[in-house]
């Protein structure tokens, strides 16, 4: 259910319509729009049915919210969601701009994490992405370097100024992983781990959530849902691929669901088009693609000589093509009516 | 803060911060838990009344009520808000668990 308030509504009137909403069992959430506020009920909507909600000073309209997911939805909030990630919001997602997340599938060692973060930034990215713990299908390949892992992604932020995201794959895990990166991230694999999703609605961090390799639209805003339901509403979408019949590529870019997942959320919605197409090749075309059809932004994997790369070689991008891919992104999103989001914005955004 | 603000100085300051917020973090855990004592003799009250635990009414009034509190204290009420769902949810589970 959506209450949808007058223009000239007063905070005394809010205060009693949500009075009233939660005195009958249920939760609120408000959020003001530039031009409406809207209060959101949460709960057992048949508590309702003894309030005479259109009739409370202040009520323009009442509606029922029909979809499952109640908070992730559009009519949820009166305006689009921009979570910003980092001590210092040094990245944004949701905004007028496009941001780019790059680096390496996993941190294989100081050296080699510190140069590609440095690449990637002087390309353009305002994030980093690197695995500490690795969801991998053979438990006898690498499997991540661990703690040590996000250690050095903390130091490696330090030094170049990109916050980090990175994959948190257990509950054991989320607060050591919490202290050390700006964005937890939930990989495809653990999409439905509804355990880790409320854990995660625990955290004061932003969460990236991947879309499961056979998950639905549906059962992606519900497991945003359950991260939000916890208390958690900073969560960034992310399309990377679905399991189709096709061979050709690892899996097949679902370009639709970015339009359909706009009209569905006010979460923002990224893309990542190294694990949709599992082929280098593939990135730069599926990164054009995705922000054509109006991605909030992109994950990227770099690594600075792919040949060797201890995962995922196949996908990553050598530095060169990454420039490459930067450089003609920008086009794409001024035909999307969108920039691309550089550190200058974001040393902007602060002052 | 130092008149002329020289990074020992700072250091100074911060420290004597840090040392007051151990202070007032330290007076909020003695607040809370007098505040689940009162908790639970409502409970007890409450119990002897026949009266039910969950009170989802008064709940929303304290809710209300502090919410307005923070909005002239000049804290954002929605985050206040926040803080005393979680005070209020302790203080039920007190009530219930005795």
């Amino acid at each position: 259910m959506i209450i949808v308030t007058r223009p000239n509504v007063t905070d005394a009137e809010i205060d009693h319509i949500r009075e009233r909403i939660e005195a009958a069992g249920m939760r609120t959430h408000l959020s003001r729009g530039e031009r409406r506020t809207i209060i959101g009920c949460i709960g057992d909507e048949s508590l309702l049915q003894e309030v005479p909600l259109r009739s409370l000073p202040g009520v323009e309209s009442v509606t029922p919210v029909l979809k499952p997911y109640k908070l992730a939805s559009r009519e949820f909030v009166a305006d689009r969601t921009v979570v910003r990630v980092g001590g210092r919001a040094e990245a944004s997602f949701g905004g007028p701009s496009v941001t780019v997340i790059a680096g390496p599938c996993s941190v294989e060692n100081r050296e080699m994490i510190l140069e590609t973060a440095c690449l990637v930034r002087d390309a353009g990215a305002t994030m980093l992405r690197g695995g500490a713990f690795k969801p991998r299908t053979s438990p006898y390949a690498f499997q991540g370097m661990g703690a040590e892992g996000l250690r050095l992604l903390a130091e490696v932020r330090g030094a170049t100024g990109l916050p980090v995201v990175t994959e948190v794959m257990d509950t054991r895990q989320v607060d050591l992983v919490a202290e050390h990166a700006d964005m937890l991230q939930v990989g495809a694999r653990n999409m439905q781990n509804f355990p880790l999703l409320a854990e995660l609605g625990r955290v004061r961090r932003p969460i990236l959530l991947k879309r499961g390799l056979s998950a639905t639209i549906k059962e992606l805003l519900m497991a945003a849902e359950y991260i939000m339901a916890n208390g958690n509403h900073e969560v960034v979408l992310c399309e990377r691929g679905i399991r189709t019949y096709e061979t050709a590529t690892r899996n097949t870019l679902d370009i639709a669901a970015i339009p359909v997942l706009k009209r569905e959320t006010h979460l923002p919605v990224i893309v990542d088009p190294s694990h949709a197409g599992g082929d280098a090749a593939l990135v730069a075309p599926l990164a054009f693609a995705a922000i054509a059809a109006g991605a909030d932004g992109l994950i990227i994997e770099v690594h600075p000589d792919p040949e060797c790369a201890l995962s995922d070689g196949d996908q990553s991008l050598a530095p060169e093509a990454f420039a490459d891919l930067m450089s003609r992104l920008e086009a794409f999103a001024a035909a999307a009516g969108r920039t691309i989001s550089s550190a200058h914005d974001a040393s902007r955004a602060v002052a | 803060m130092s008149d002329d603000g020289t990074p020992h100085d700072a250091a100074e300051e911060l420290a004597r911060c840090r040392a007051e917020i151990e202070r007032v973090d330290n007076e909020i855990v003695r607040l809370l838990a007098h505040r689940v004592a009162l908790g639970k003799r409502t409970g007890e009250l409450k119990r002897t009344a026949g009266m039910p635990i969950l009170d989802p009414t008064r709940e929303a009034a304290v809710i209300r009520r502090v919410a307005n509190v923070a909005r002239d204290a000049g804290l954002p009420p929605e985050l206040v808000r926040e803080v005393f769902w979680q005070i209020v949810g302790m203080s039920r589970r007190v009530q219930e668990t005795e």
